[in-house]
């Protein structure tokens, strides 16, 4: 593992998904349902999912080619439906606000 | 006339029983000395069981001034109903609900603006069905004030 400025990006990245993991957590027990909590549960998921992804990233030097082309991609993917929940999440909340 | 609704005495009221001032009958009388504050119509209704007509009485005395509807009380009345709803209908959810209901305004415009809120508030994070059917149950109880 090569000790250099991307490792500690990648470092930083990792702490920050993992107190975000926790803020997922906490919130979801003051949020048990509703619409809010519907999404959040897939929120949780994603943030999990991005935690494990993102603790690979120290290790990017000695993961093959192929893997690591597919760990990207699959952190692209998840980002961007992260992005979608979260922008449908926010419309709908401004949308009941407003009725 | 609404069975959960307090009457009061007014000024007007009490000056009748001390001076006797506005000739009152003797039937209305009897029903005014009734009247005091806490008493909700039914109560009244079960102490005055051997008085003629006591609901009519009521409304003449209200439309005479000697009596009113004590809005405060039957608005904190209506909030511990709402709590109550609230409670059976959100369980252990309810506090939030709760909490928002006990610092309501006390008025009515105040109340239903609450309950909107609250409706909203357990749509969003608590549960979408369970918002309808306290907001259902909620209308039914602010439709008496």
């Amino acid at each position: 593992m090569k000790i250099d400025i991307t490792f500690f990006i990648s470092v930083a990245a990792i702490a920050i998904m993992l107190y975000c993991l926790y803020l997922v957590v906490m919130l979801k027990q003051k949020v048990p349902g509703g619409i809010v909590g519907k999404q959040w549960n897939f929120l949780l998921g994603l943030v999990a999912m991005f935690t494990v992804g993102y603790l690979s990233t120290p290790f990017f030097g000695i993961i093959p080619e192929g893997v690591l082309r597919l760990i990207v991609s699959g952190i692209f993917l998840f980002g961007a439906i992260y992005v979608v929940i979260t922008v449908k999440l926010i419309y709908q909340i401004i949308k009941e606000l407003s009725e | 006339m609404d069975p959960k609704k307090i009457y009061q005495k007014t000024g007007k009221g009490e000056e009748e029983l001390q001076t006797r001032k506005y000739n009152v009958p003797q039937n209305l009388r009897q029903v005014l000395i009734l009247v005091d504050g806490k008493s909700n119509i039914t109560k009244i209704l079960e102490k005055a069981v051997r008085f003629p007509n006591v609901d009519q009485s009521l409304e003449e005395l209200a439309r005479q001034g000697f009596i009113r509807f004590d809005e405060t009380v039957t608005i904190a009345g209506i909030k511990d109903e709402l709590i109550a709803t609230a409670r059976q209908t959100l369980g252990a959810d309810a506090e939030k609900v709760i909490a928002k209901i006990k610092n309501a305004p006390d008025s009515k415009e105040g109340l239903q603006a609450t309950m909107n809120s609250c409706k909203k508030l357990v749509k969003l994070i608590i549960d979408e069905k369970k918002a309808e059917e306290l907001i259902r149950m909620c209308s039914e109880i602010m439709a008496r004030l």
